[in-house]
């Protein structure tokens, strides 16, 4: 019996050491933890170095003066991104959403969209797919339609047209591109007038082409 | 040997204590440690996590898994811009641990031209084509990082970086075109007005605003896109993304090749210029094509900087656009037919050449993939 007062008391105590090193543990981990948002040097969100990294390579002899000053400029940038990202950390708002905000957006008025015919493609169509000469803007049967004109990169004589359906709804996420060539031999295409329902084209030797937009096909 | 009867009691009794005696100590451990969940409270700092019988060390989460959706902007709707960024907040909170994000909002081409009535500095949307202005600018990124704070809910650590975009397309004799030094200018004070809100509203710990900008070779000449730089420099508290593509420049297969196409061609320092020796440019190149010539590209810049420069490029992320390909086949002239990489096939390949010469490496962290909104 005696050996197993013993025995408990001895278990006892190396179950108080052992709680007593579990909480000295988990006191020295919270201690030491950084705070993620104050990381030293952590760049704003995005950031590709810690400030501490980009200063050591300053001191590379290999980095050019251009170079030297353009990093002392991102530096900077880093500092005050940190700055502002401990500020709002020190005094965050309360997460409360305005309620005017939350609910689905209104569709888009469809005086909003311009409407009309405008030269190039305002960089939606890549140069190594096709040549743009110009497009044509508006909205058909509910949805906002552009058609830009031209040719197949490097094939001038293979006219195309590019057309670009979205939703007036912002809640949609629903952009379609569609490529549509032209009859052979129509050389790059202009688009020239916008009636209702179809485009009046010019073909490369001045001729006109028609495309129906609601068939979305040529009309000979 | 035989065990007599009553060692064999003491012996299961002595196990028995043992086992209460262990679950007593860990289930202490627990109780001190804390029940592993997210802050109750927004104001209050989280407990850092207790995985029994290991303490966890909470870091940001980053990469191709957790990629972003940045976005072409057809519209500044308040409500629209609020919802984009709360659906990102949500997914955060709904996520374990804390991400680091960043999102770009293409608003358009620069323009100068009369907006809502007046002449002003902006931009001419993507399919709308609606024309905006810095201010319309500016409170659609604000309610677009308004939503993503306000969603993120009790995840007080998880963040964004929002890339306030523009390009640099413009055509002859365009009427409006304004990617010019002014237009920089005007464009660095309404990021710079957007974090002075973000920190005035209380949302900076979580949100930060930078410039984003569309540099295509292809588009435009390096003298008028260095003009929007220097503008953008000459005003600038924060820092801008390069988040274009640099076509034509020297791939493996084609060392030599020359940037840009014409009547744009430019020289390698001018792309370098561009993408990373410009003082407040990082970029975030698109690395669209299947077969990696993109990455080879950026790659190969990187060791034209390292070498020229003495400092190579330090890429914060790259960015994708599988989701404006939803399909699995395109017809041969569609872009997505070559060029639909995934956040992940993006991210591998530049980060797999970077990473193979000591010259280049470093890791490549944030991966967005952009898509019409």
């Amino acid at each position: 019996m005696k050996k197993w007062i013993v025995s408990i008391v001895v278990v006892l105590a190396v179950s108080a050491v052992a709680i007593w090193s579990v909480s000295r543990l988990l006191s020295v981990s919270r201690a030491e933890k950084p705070q993620p948002l104050m990381q030293a040097g952590a760049g704003e969100s995005g950031s590709v170095r810690p400030i501490d990294d980009l200063q050591t390579r300053l001191l590379d002899p290999r980095v050019d003066l251009q170079s030297r000053e353009m990093l002392m400029e991102k530096i900077e940038l880093e500092k005050r991104a940190d700055k502002n990202r401990q500020a709002g950390a020190a005094q965050p708002a309360p997460k409360t959403a305005p309620q005017n905000l939350v609910a689905p957006a209104a569709m888009i008025p469809q005086e909003q969209v311009e409407s009309g015919i405008f030269e190039g493609s305002e960089g939606m169509i890549r140069s190594e797919q096709a040549e743009i000469q110009n497009h044509w803007a508006g909205v058909v049967d509910g949805n906002i339609v552009m058609v830009f004109a031209g040719a197949k990169t490097g094939q001038k004589e293979q006219g195309m047209l590019v057309v670009v359906t979205a939703s007036l709804d912002p809640n949609v996420n629903d952009t379609v591109f569609e490529y549509y060539y032209a009859p052979a031999n129509s050389g790059i295409l202009r688009v020239l007038e916008a009636h209702e329902g179809y485009l009046v084209l010019q073909r490369a030797n001045g001729a006109p082409l028609k495309f129906d937009l609601m068939a979305k096909k040529f009309i000979q | 040997m035989r065990m007599n009867k009553k060692d064999g009691a003491t012996s299961a009794w002595g196990i028995s204590v043992t086992r209460i005696l262990l679950v007593g100590i860990l289930s202490l451990a627990w109780i001190f440690g804390g029940v592993p969940q997210r802050p109750t409270l927004a104001q209050d700092p989280p407990e850092y996590r207790l995985f029994m019988p290991l303490i966890a060390r909470v870091d940001f989460q980053y990469g191709p898994e957790i990629y972003t959706t940045s976005y072409y902007i057809k519209t500044v709707d308040p409500t629209a811009s609020y919802n984009l960024g709360c659906a990102l907040g949500a997914r955060d909170l709904g996520l374990e641990g804390y991400q680091d994000n960043l999102v770009v909002l293409d608003y358009g081409r620069a323009i100068y031209a009369e907006i809502n009535g007046e002449m002003a500095y902006g931009t001419r949307l993507f399919i709308t084509a609606q024309r905006v202005n810095m201010d319309q600018i500016a409170q659609s990124a604000q309610k677009f990082g308004e939503g993503y704070y306000m969603c993120t809910g009790d995840d007080v650590y998880s963040r964004l970086s929002i890339g306030i975009g523009t390009n640099n397309y413009e055509y002859e004799d365009c009427p409006n075109c304004s990617a010019d030094f002014n237009h920089g200018k005007a464009f660095a004070q309404m990021v710079n007005q957007v974090n002075d809100w973000l920190v005035a509203k209380g949302y900076s710990g979580q949100v930060s605003a930078a410039a984003a900008n569309d540099i295509e070779l292809s588009w435009n000449t390096y003298e008028r896109t260095r003009d929007w730089l220097d503008g953008y420099d000459a005003a600038n508290q924060y820092r801008l993304y390069n988040f274009g593509a640099i076509p034509g420049c020297p791939y493996f297969a084609s060392p030599g090749a020359q940037c840009g196409s014409y009547p744009y061609l430019w020289s390698k320092d001018e792309v370098w210029y561009v993408i990373w020796g410009a003082k407040p440019v990082y970029p975030v190149p698109e690395i669209y094509t299947n077969n990696g010539v993109n990455a080879q590209q950026w790659f190969l810049m990187s060791v034209y900087a390292y070498t020229a420069h003495g400092l190579a490029i330090e890429f914060p992320g790259v960015m994708t656009q599988k989701q404006s390909c939803p399909g699995t086949s395109y017809p041969p002239e569609h872009e997505c037919s070559f060029m639909d990489n995934t956040p992940l096939e993006g991210w591998t390949q530049l980060q797999t050449l970077v990473n193979g010469d000591p010259r280049t490496a470093h890791p490549i962290r944030l991966v967005t993939d952009i898509k019409y909104q």
